[in-house]
């Protein structure tokens, strides 16, 4: 991330320096953190929200329902044997699947901090890396934001997308998997 | 369709609500617990988010952006990937809202219905915000080494978009 920071940072401002004016950048050093500041104001909210519905999830165990389902590909996937993770880890990935992608967010991140406790070094573990890839491959069974998107342009059919879209995720998951299989063997920790 | 998304929210919620009062539980209470740790994570992972946002203002902003365009587009044509979407292609890593507003601006200019429109929905739906992702995620432990996590996510996201092309151009 740093790398990647850096380039980012360095980059524009030298373009700015050597082929534009140094005045876009001061403005956008003014614009940027009220708009990280709009951000965080929204995520903040409802990252509030939905880790109030996550606890009441949580005390009422209705996670066992899914976890039944789900359980034996996690227990197969997965190398942790913590409780608390594992059902954070299911309700981030049930909840990704229905589209609530807000509801994903706080049961990722208490998953992480759960993983986190196992892995030594500040190194991400196994698990932690598989994690957070099947989490950027965004498994949703119904892309309802671009249908919508796609409604609203009055496309002749709107939701045509649905099936390969599926198929698509569902293929780089896989592939992502065995990826991430193979270079934890390799990539030692 | 439009409400699928509604329904389904509003439902999962009442199911939630009912279950935990038919197991007896203070749902008020849990409920609020709840509330203060979304409010501690939520601060613990801010300074990171809001580091990763200005680099990407920074970046998109002051046309680096272009440029990198112009670099990387005989690579995706190389690769059958339409290089029209390059701007989602380039921007979805980072930021969810910013890549809704490009994907508006596709279906503007070439039509909802264009192979580059159908092309554009399907990757737009299809990866995710990685380097958000990423960083979130990571902000809330104290690792600092991410190993293949970063090489692996880029591979992936790059083989949906070849994968996308492949069915774009089949289903003509």
């Amino acid at each position: 991330m740093n790398i990647f920071w850096l380039v980012a940072i360095v980059s524009a401002i030298l373009y700015q320096l050597l082929f534009g004016n140094v005045e876009k950048i001061t403005e956008i050093l003014f614009s940027a953190p009220q708009k990280a500041a709009d951000i965080f104001l929204t995520i903040l909210l409802s990252i509030m929200l939905w880790s109030g519905f996550l606890r009441v999830v949580q005390d009422s165990n209705l996670v066992d329902i899914f976890k039944k389902l789900l359980k034996p590909i996690f227990g197969a996937l997965f190398e942790t044997k913590n409780e608390r993770a594992l059902n954070f880890m299911l309700l981030n990935v049930v909840a990704n699947m229905l589209g609530l992608g807000n509801a994903a967010t706080p049961a990722g991140i208490l998953a992480m901090q759960e993983l986190s406790k196992e892995a030594k070094n500040s190194t991400a573990s196994d698990d932690m890396i598989l994690f957070v890839l099947i989490n950027t491959c965004s498994i949703q069974l119904i892309p309802t934001t671009v249908i919508l998107l796609r409604t609203k342009f009055s496309s002749s059919a709107p939701a045509a997308i649905t099936f390969p879209t599926l198929f698509v995720s569902m293929a780089s998951l896989f592939v992502g998997i065995i990826l991430c299989k193979v270079l934890s063997k390799v990539w030692k920790q | 369709m439009k409400n699928i998304s509604g329904y389904l929210i509003v439902s999962f919620l009442l199911v939630i609500i009912l279950f935990a009062a038919a197991k007896k539980i203070d749902v008020f209470k849990s409920f609020v617990e709840g509330v203060k740790d979304g409010l501690r994570i939520s601060i613990k992972i801010f300074p990171n988010v809001f580091a990763l946002i200005v680099a990407v203002e920074l970046f998109t902003k002051t046309g680096v952006l272009d440029i990198l365009q112009k670099f990387l587009s005989p690579v995706l044509s190389f690769f059958g990937i339409y290089k029209e979407a390059l701007g989602l292609i380039i921007i979805k890593p980072f930021s969810g809202s910013s890549s809704f507003a490009v994907l508006r601006d596709i279906f503007e200019k070439y039509g909802v219905d264009s192979d580059i429109g159908i092309y554009s929905s399907i990757i737009c739906a299809s990866t995710e915000t990685l380097f958000y992702v990423i960083t979130t995620y990571l902000a809330a432990t104290n690792v600092k080494k991410t190993r293949y996590l970063i090489p692996v996510a880029i591979a992936v996201d790059f083989l949906v978009l070849i994968i996308a092309a492949m069915i774009v151009r089949m289903s003509i």
